[in-house]
């Protein structure tokens, strides 16, 4: 039995689901709950209330189908039949409750993923997409039926239809996409109107306004809190940021965004390819590093050969300013330490994976030297599969809720990663913002190895 | 009956003779007035205490003639050496009586006065050998009575004083024979190209002829009258009652071979020959030695053999410095002309003994000797000292070391072909002449270390504390460069560089001679550092910028050398037994150009040089491995063990291994940098 809440809100409103109530945002933009027990629910007034409010939504969400795929499903018919009046006949309320169950239940263990054509970033999408299925048939799932692949081109209009056709007619549990900007925010609208959980793979797509959307992303914003914390700790006053042109500066824009005016950032990006482009980056800001009130800090957001090179620079040039050196995942490489170079010894960065010897077994790791590294090959992949990892755990974990569709958000936010063994196992799997829970890790160089902070 | 105009002649020749003897007399009475007698003595003791100048020779370890100082081209020749044939052609057409007269022939005097009297002027000198000795060392070369009275006077003093014997090994050693060269000893060198005592009759003849008028009768500039002139003293000499000494007719019958004289101080070692003669004002501390003519004996440790391949070696590849010279020189906005210049400079790394030197491509154009007065950028023929302090760091050739775009202070080297941002191991780095490494290494170890090290491998010159001196940023000398190899090649142990071995006066004396204990070894580097960088060195040959004597790796180890904007070009190297440098440049230090580039001028130079040696037997051993090291052929860009690769040696407890760090790089750069790089959802 499915109990509803409906808040009214305006158009388009969104329906946040619970067992015993749901939250609609209203028009104001606030949050409004109401109690929808299945004593409330024969009230006519509450009935009428649902209905004049989710089916605007549902109908919306209905919108990218054809004509033909409508005609495959009863309820869209019935949907678009139902009467405010309706409501006034105990029979018909039946009938929208029962719709409004189907609609909103979907307990199949489909996880589908929206993604954008080949290309670009392929090799890790498939990536993600073999671990998951590996995850799901080591479950006992079939992942030939239960993993859905749609390949959308990067527009709004083609992610919804596909979000739609999978939601309405597929009856998929969740669905996981938002590799490009127009995929996140199609994505985001169908999590809100049709309260089905959807999985963000992007480091900065905005999630919709209903609890429907999370992201499952490494926690650039933890790692972005640990650098933050450790300059103020280490004094840092003046950060001095060097990035390749095209790079991605959500850690960085995070790291700002943190440091609330306590940490003056300056930054620099050059073309990789010539070096004189780096040398001038790096030059014009030498006379600022070496004058900085406080421990300088240089923030590289750049592979491991990229920041020798430029600590060889900075270093070789200012070889007398205790530099606080730092970076994040890319740093990670025996080519960071070996052969030790004096200058890197005591610079920092922040990971989310910490010793490769605790991945979960299902994520295949070559053994090298040292724990703490992996071959170069695998460092890249095993990224990607950890974030399939991931995916494939949720999937599984809302599968095993065997709750209705729009209930598995609810339940992966208020649970806890114990069904995860490489995830915190205390925390929650999704934090209050809606980021999965990730591992943080810091390391510091020290001699020809790094270690765990 | 006599007729009374030969009457009349004969009264006027006797009054004539009877004033000339009353002149005599009467200038006799004025020298004596003079004083002159009384310094007589003086004068005579000239003559007997006269030294006959010799040219004091330099040799080579062998015993080679190299070269010769002197005033005068003299070569001292004892009587009992100059044939009889030139002997007796001398005293033929010069002095027939000599044995007879005691100084001075009355009847010639006699007939010169006569000629004076008839003619006003004198047309025959009437001179014994004895006058001639006298006026040629005594006396001025001024025509007049006066001179010709004291001439007379002094020439028998001189045989009262002097045996006809001594007398005549003056004349012999002493006078004037055309082309520079003065007595028979030179004579016989310059014109027929050999020693006195091999001189046939008709060249002994012809020898005779010249006393006379040496230049009238240069066989050099005037054959046909030298010929004239020796057709006449055969003719004197069979005339004569001397013995003949030979076959006059067959003399007459040879074909004289005038051969072209270029001073031995021209030919083989020329630049060096110069050089010698300050280093042995120097070791017997007198900086005013007059080396000329004092007939010192100079042995050297110069290799003629060894100068001869030099001297080939750098003939041979001049052209290319011609054309690159005149392609600078077409430059309408210099000033100057510039002069494209070439040195070779080479050593016996066990002994520190420099074994050949070619100063400048022609000695008759330019006497500059570029291997001890150039001060020239040694460029990249610098890094291995500081590469030795790498190694003794705990480096080894297969570690990364990261290229990186340096600017320090302004100073930003470039590497070729832009590897201006890349990682290399420290042995390509090397082989391959890059730049920032170097500086970076410098950095890392201490300017001051680096010049400290390169001081300690004999390097002399003055290198300020900066960071250019890294990559041969400063001021050197050949034989810097040259001692940083030999100690390299001496497994780290420096001696000091020495070119004289012995020098002993006329009289064989000794004055000086080298004794190796004052030369004590001074261990610059541990021999394992040596080994460590020689082998280095040697994938320089192999796989690195002397590629063009790849070749040669197996025995040979060398480094290219370019100094800042191409204005020097180099090459050092060295086996087990010789250290050969070589260089080339301009005098005006210009820009060579791309052409100076790596290997372009100076290896080919090197490459015949080393090429000719080792064709004439110079061993070609392979260096052994030392006992605590061991080699191992690795990847060049990687430092990874490999089948095909670049052989260098390894410390036992630092060999290379198969490297995750490595396998990055190389990951990193086949997929163009991306690496652990998020950008999902952007």
């Amino acid at each position: 039995m499915l109990w509803l809440a409906i808040a009214v809100g305006a158009t388009g409103c969104a329906i946040i689901g619970t067992t015993s109530s749901i939250e609609i945002i209203n028009s104001s933009g606030s949050i409004e709950a109401i109690d929808l027990t299945p004593r409330h629910y024969r009230s006519i007034e509450h009935c009428e209330a649902a209905v004049a409010k989710i089916t605007p939504s549902l109908e919306a969400s209905l919108a990218p189908l054809t004509v033909e795929q409508r005609k495959l499903m009863k309820w869209p018919a019935l949907i678009a039949g139902f009467r405010i009046r309706d409501c006034r006949s105990f029979k018909k309320r039946g009938e929208i409750l029962s719709v409004f169950e189907d609609i909103f239940s979907a307990k199949t263990r489909r996880i589908a993923f929206i993604l954008p054509p080949a290309g670009g970033s392929e090799a890790a999408l498939q990536t993600i997409l073999d671990q998951v299925r590996s995850e799901f048939r080591r479950e006992g799932y079939n992942p030939d039926n239960a993993v859905l692949v749609r390949r959308v081109e990067r527009n709004r209009d083609d992610a919804l239809k596909a979000a739609a056709q999978l939601i309405h007619m597929d009856r998929v549990a969740m669905i996981v996409g938002g590799l490009s900007p127009e995929h996140a925010s199609a994505l985001s609208q169908m999590a809100d109107q049709t309260q089905t959980p959807v999985l963000l793979v992007s480091a900065n797509a905005p999630l919709g306004k209903t609890i429907q959307s999370m992201r499952v992303y490494p926690p650039l914003k933890r790692l972005a809190n640990r650098l933050v914390d450790t300059f103020k700790t280490q004094g840092v006053k003046d950060a001095f940021v060097f990035y390749p042109q095209n790079a991605n500066l959500e850690l960085f824009h995070l790291m700002r965004g943190l440091s609330n005016d306590r940490i003056n950032y300056s930054e620099r990006t050059y073309n990789p390819d010539k070096p004189e482009s780096i040398l001038s980056a790096v030059k014009s800001q030498l006379g600022r590093i070496g004058s900085a009130s406080g421990r300088p800090a240089v923030l590289i957001l750049d592979n491991f050969r990229m920041v020798r090179h430029i600590v060889n620079i900075i270093g070789t040039s200012l070889p007398s300013t205790p530099t606080l050196f730092a970076g994040n995942q890319q740093w990670r490489s025996p080519a960071l330490v070996v052969p030790r170079d004096d200058l890197l010894q005591g610079a920092i960065f922040v990971d989310f994976i910490g010793s490769y010897q605790n991945l979960p077994d299902r994520i295949e790791t070559p053994i090298t030297d040292s724990e703490y590294f992996t071959t170069a090959q695998a460092a890249s992949r095993i990224d990607y599969q950890i974030i399939g990892h991931r995916l494939a755990t949720l999937g599984v974990q809302a599968a095993r809720f065997g709750v209705n569709r729009h209930q598995i958000a609810k339940r992966l936010q208020s649970t806890r990663n114990s069904w995860d063994s490489y995830f915190p196992k205390t925390e929650l799997a999704f934090d209050v913002q809606r980021e999965s829970s990730w591992p943080v890790f810091m390391f510091e160089v020290s001699g020809e190895t790094i270690k765990e902070l | 009956m006599t007729s009374p105009i030969r009457r009349t002649r004969a009264g006027f020749f006797t009054i004539i003779l009877g004033l000339s003897l009353a002149g005599i007399l009467a200038a006799a009475g004025y020298l004596w007035s003079e004083g002159v007698f009384e310094s007589e003595q003086e004068q005579i003791a000239k003559l007997t205490a006269a030294i006959i100048p010799d040219n004091s020779v330099v040799f080579d370890r062998s015993g080679n003639k190299i070269g010769e100082y002197y005033s005068f081209y003299h070569i001292h020749a004892p009587l009992d050496k100059i044939p009889k044939a030139m002997v007796n052609s001398l005293l033929a057409i010069e002095d027939r009586k000599f044995f007879e007269h005691e100084g001075v022939n009355w009847k010639s005097i006699g007939r010169a006065f006569l000629s004076v009297a008839t003619s006003g002027r004198m047309k025959q000198g009437g001179s014994t050998i004895t006058m001639q000795l006298v006026k040629n060392y005594l006396l001025t070369r001024e025509k007049k009575v006066s001179r010709k009275l004291r001439e007379i006077i002094l020439s028998y003093y001189v045989e009262k004083n002097l045996s006809k014997e001594r007398i005549l090994e003056l004349y012999l050693n002493t006078m004037y024979m055309g082309h520079g060269a003065y007595g028979v000893g030179a004579a016989s060198r310059v014109y027929f190209g050999k020693p006195v005592e091999q001189l046939t009759l008709a060249e002994c003849a012809l020898l005779a002829g010249l006393f006379q008028a040496p230049s009238l009768y240069d066989p050099h500039k005037n054959p046909s009258a030298a010929i004239k002139r020796q057709r006449i003293v055969l003719d004197a000499l069979e005339a004569s009652k001397l013995g003949l000494s030979g076959d006059v007719a067959a003399a007459r019958k040879q074909s004289l071979e005038f051969k072209p004289w270029t001073p031995v101080n021209e030919t083989v070692a020329p630049h060096f020959v110069s050089w010698i003669r300050t280093e042995v004002e120097r070791l017997l501390g007198d900086d005013e030695l007059m080396l000329n003519d004092k007939g010192y004996k100079i042995t050297t440790t110069l290799d003629k053999a060894f100068q001869e391949a030099a001297n080939r070696a750098v003939a041979d590849n001049t052209a290319p410095l011609l054309g690159l010279q005149e392609q600078i020189n077409k430059n309408p906005k210099r000033k100057q002309p510039e002069r494209v210049e070439s040195a070779l400079l080479a050593s016996d790394p066990k002994t520190g003994a420099i074994v050949a030197m070619v100063g400048g491509r022609n000695f008759r154009e330019s006497q500059f000797n570029r291997t001890i007065a150039a001060r020239r950028s040694p460029g990249s023929a610098f890094k291995p000292v500081v590469f030795t302090l790498a190694l003794e760091k705990g480096m080894t050739w297969a570690d990364l070391v990261f290229v990186s775009p340096i600017d320090v202070r302004g100073f930003r080297p470039k590497n070729h072909k832009g590897d201006d941002m890349t990682e290399v191991t420290l042995l390509k780095a090397l082989a391959k002449s890059m730049n920032t490494p170097v500086v970076s290494l410098a950095q890392k170890y201490g300017i001051k270390n680096v010049i400290e090290r390169a001081q300690s491998m004999g390097v002399k010159s003055e290198m300020p504390p900066e960071t250019g001196v890294a990559i041969g940023g400063f001021s050197s000398t050949m034989l810097d460069v040259d001692a940083i190899y030999r100690t390299l090649a001496n497994d780290g142990t420096r001696l000091e560089s020495y070119a004289v071995l012995k020098i002993e006066d006329r009289q064989g004396q000794v004055l000086y001679e080298y004794k190796s204990e004052s030369n004590p070894p001074i261990q610059a580097l541990a021999p394992e550092i040596a080994s460590l960088m020689r082998s280095g060195l040697q994938a320089v040959l192999t796989s690195g910028t002397g590629a063009a004597v790849a070749g040669m790796g197996s025995y040979a180890a060398g480094k290219t050398g370019t100094s800042d904007d191409s204005r020097d070009n180099w090459f050092a190297g060295f086996t087990r037994t010789i250290v050969a440098t070589t260089w080339v440049g301009g005098d005006g230090n210009s820009s060579l150009g791309d052409a100076a580039s790596g290997s372009a001028l100076a290896l080919p130079i090197w490459r015949q040089f080393m090429e000719t040696l080792v064709a004439n037997g110079l061993p070609t051993d392979p260096w052994p491995v030392p006992e605590n090291l061991t080699a191992v052929s690795i990847d060049l860009d990687y430092g990874v063990p490999a089948d095909i690769g670049v052989v260098a040696l390894f410390p036992k407890g630092r060999l290379p291994r198969k490297s995750q760090a490595a396998e990055d790089i190389r990951a990193l750069k086949q997929d163009n940098g991306s690496y652990r790089e998020l950008k999902l959802g952007n």
